[in-house]
């Protein structure tokens, strides 16, 4: 049998030696001898498994014994493998769960700004104005519930648009029966709602408070470029009024800020830093993928979003060492990614645990293919999900299929990206956009080297923030 | 294993398999496919097993028990099957000592 060493990328943080193993994303730091027997057996290189030990004796000043142990260790963690299961994934095909868990409902597809790079169109979705009727919405609330199983696990609601504050008493009313559902039959169910915050009150504030909902506000940059890209209709700026009606919500410390990020807005430092102080819980940003060049970032715009991404990180870092929590979210997500190890087929959990209801019934893969009759996967009123269906869709977008990633080390991390972004650009949601691979590659890169350093400085602080149950084996 | 420290959840999870992991190396051959074999491969790309579709090899040569039963635990598997083909469900079932 030939052995090969199998994928892996190695990166160095403070004086220390790390390396990331792309099939498994398992994460180890290793000493100089490891990095030596990795050197000497060469990256891609093949050897028969008898001429393993004596190659590395005859390149490392070390006792047989040691090396003997060495090779063991490499083989146990799958890093020194028989070469036809080389970068071959360790994980299970991810399995379309027979049932849904999250369902994000489009209560209305309307929206009183018009900012320029929306997918939705002003969220009208290739089609007319129109909102969600009780009905309809109390039909997806009983089908979300009645689909999927019951193992304890949460179910999820998010309330989305358009823009959903215009058709809040369907939004309360939802939510109350929903509730009420969940108390019937003992199973728990969390609230979301993604709103431009333009419309909310101190009831609406009181209300989504009371019920526990994660509030997500869109809000691009800080005054006149804000208001350069989320105006009203009529072109007035939207920045003053959605800071001055989301205070509630900021008191109440359940808002998070998501910033889409276009060449109008590149300095996120300042975005960040300053929404943060305003007292949102965290701030997310996300390149937009508009397909409009006077919005999408080229690849020196990439370079300065990752260069404000680094130095938030930075902060981040240096913060986590003082065992504070600075709201970055794209860090504390990756780290989430990095430190539980994520390796899958799917990037998203789009048509396996989550789907989008819009305002006439139809159930698409996510909230941005609405409106899109390809990947419609089942109507409300009609039985729910059309099995076959899902599984085709599913079935074409599996990493598998994706040839231009099947070199990249990033490929069970990244799983070939956005679905929708796949299909804007490429017509398909199976063909990768490669525009965004550099810079994930080296934002991934830099999340390695954030966890290696906060682990190295305060390992306290991965077990208060991002994963409670663990203990450091440090 | 003091040269190599395993850092994040993952990592510690493939520490704390003991052996090879077995479900890694067999996926590409019997355990999937359902054809003894010995599921790693002996003899490079060429013929990764053997002793394919004998049994009667398979049973005595394979060390992994997922296709058929160890020859050590149970030595007497096989003594009253005199032809595969024909007598094959002669073939006792394994008792589950577990």
């Amino acid at each position: 049998m030939n052995v090969v060493l199998d994928e892996m990328i190695g990166l160095e943080t403070d004086g220390n030696d790390y390396v990331f193993h792309v099939p498994t994303s398992s994460f180890y730091e290793v000493d100089s001898t490891i990095l030596k027997a990795m050197e000497t057996l060469g990256g891609d290189q093949h050897h028969h498994e008898d001429a393993v030990v004596p190659a590395l004796e005859a390149g490392m000043d070390l006792p047989r014994e040691d090396i003997e142990g060495l090779v063991k260790d490499l083989v146990g963690l799958r890093l020194l493998v028989p070469q036809e299961l080389r970068g071959k994934p360790a994980h299970d095909p991810v399995p379309p769960g027979e049932g849904i868990r999250n369902l994000v409902l489009h209560v209305a597809h309307t929206c009183n700004l018009a900012c320029g790079y929306c997918y939705a169109e002003q969220g009208l979705y290739k089609g007319k104005a129109t909102i969600m009727e009780p009905e309809r919405a109390y039909e997806y609330v009983d089908w979300l519930f009645d689909q999927a199983e019951d193992d304890g696990g949460e179910l999820g609601l998010t309330f989305f648009g358009g823009e959903p504050l215009l058709n809040w008493p369907v939004v309360e009313a939802t939510a109350r029966y929903a509730r009420k559902k969940s108390e019937e039959t003992g199973r728990k169910i969390r609230f979301g709602i993604t709103t431009n915050g333009t419309l909310v009150t101190p009831d609406i504030a009181e209300f989504l408070n009371e019920i526990g909902a994660l509030v997500t506000v869109s809000i691009d940059a800080i005054k006149e470029k804000n208001d350069r890209l989320r105006p009203y209709n009529s072109g007035r700026g939207s920045y003053d009024i959605v800071m001055e009606r989301t205070k509630p919500l900021l008191d109440a410390g359940i808002a998070v800020a998501r910033v889409t990020v276009t060449k109008v807005n590149l300095d996120v430092v300042h975005t960040v830093e300053t929404l943060l102080a305003a007292g949102f819980r965290e701030v997310g940003c996300s390149p937009v993928d508009a397909k409009n060049e006077a919005y999408d970032l080229n690849g020196a715009d990439y370079e300065r979003l990752l260069a404000g991404f680094q130095i938030l990180v930075d902060r981040f870092v240096e913060e986590a060492i003082a065992g504070r929590k600075y709201g970055f979210s794209n860090i504390m997500n990756i780290l989430k990614a990095i430190h539980n190890g994520h390796n899958k087929s799917y990037p998203c959990g789009a048509g396996i645990q989550m789907v989008a209801g819009a305002p006439n019934g139809k159930m698409s893969l996510c909230h941005r293919f609405v409106g899109e009759d390809d990947f419609v996967l089942g109507s409300v009123q009609e039985g729910g999900l059309d099995k076959k269906k899902r599984l085709q869709v599913l079935d074409d977008i599996h990493l598998d299929q994706r040839s231009d990633c099947s070199t990249c080390w990033a490929r069970f991390i990244c799983s070939g990206g956005c679905h929708h972004v796949n299909f804007l650009f490429e017509g398909d949601p199976s063909q990768t956009y490669l525009t965004h691979c550099d810079w994930l590659r080296a934002w991934y890169r830099t999340g390695l080297e954030a966890y290696s350093r906060i682990l190295q400085n305060n390992p306290a602080f991965i077990q208060q923030f991002i994963d409670p149950g663990w203990v450091c084996a440090n | 294993m003091s040269r190599i420290k395993a850092i994040n959840v993952k990592a510690q999870k493939m520490a704390e398999a003991t052996t090879r992991d077995v479900r890694g190396y067999a996926f590409s051959d019997c355990c999937a496919s359902f054809a003894p074999g010995w599921e790693v491969g002996t003899q490079d790309d060429s013929d990764p097993c053997p002793w394919k579709s004998d049994l009667t090899l398979c049973w005595n040569t394979c060390y992994w028990m997922g296709q058929v039963p160890d020859h050590l635990s149970y030595p007497d598997w096989f003594d009253e099957c005199g032809n595969v083909n024909s007598d094959w469900r002669t073939l006792c079932t394994v008792p589950d000592n577990g």
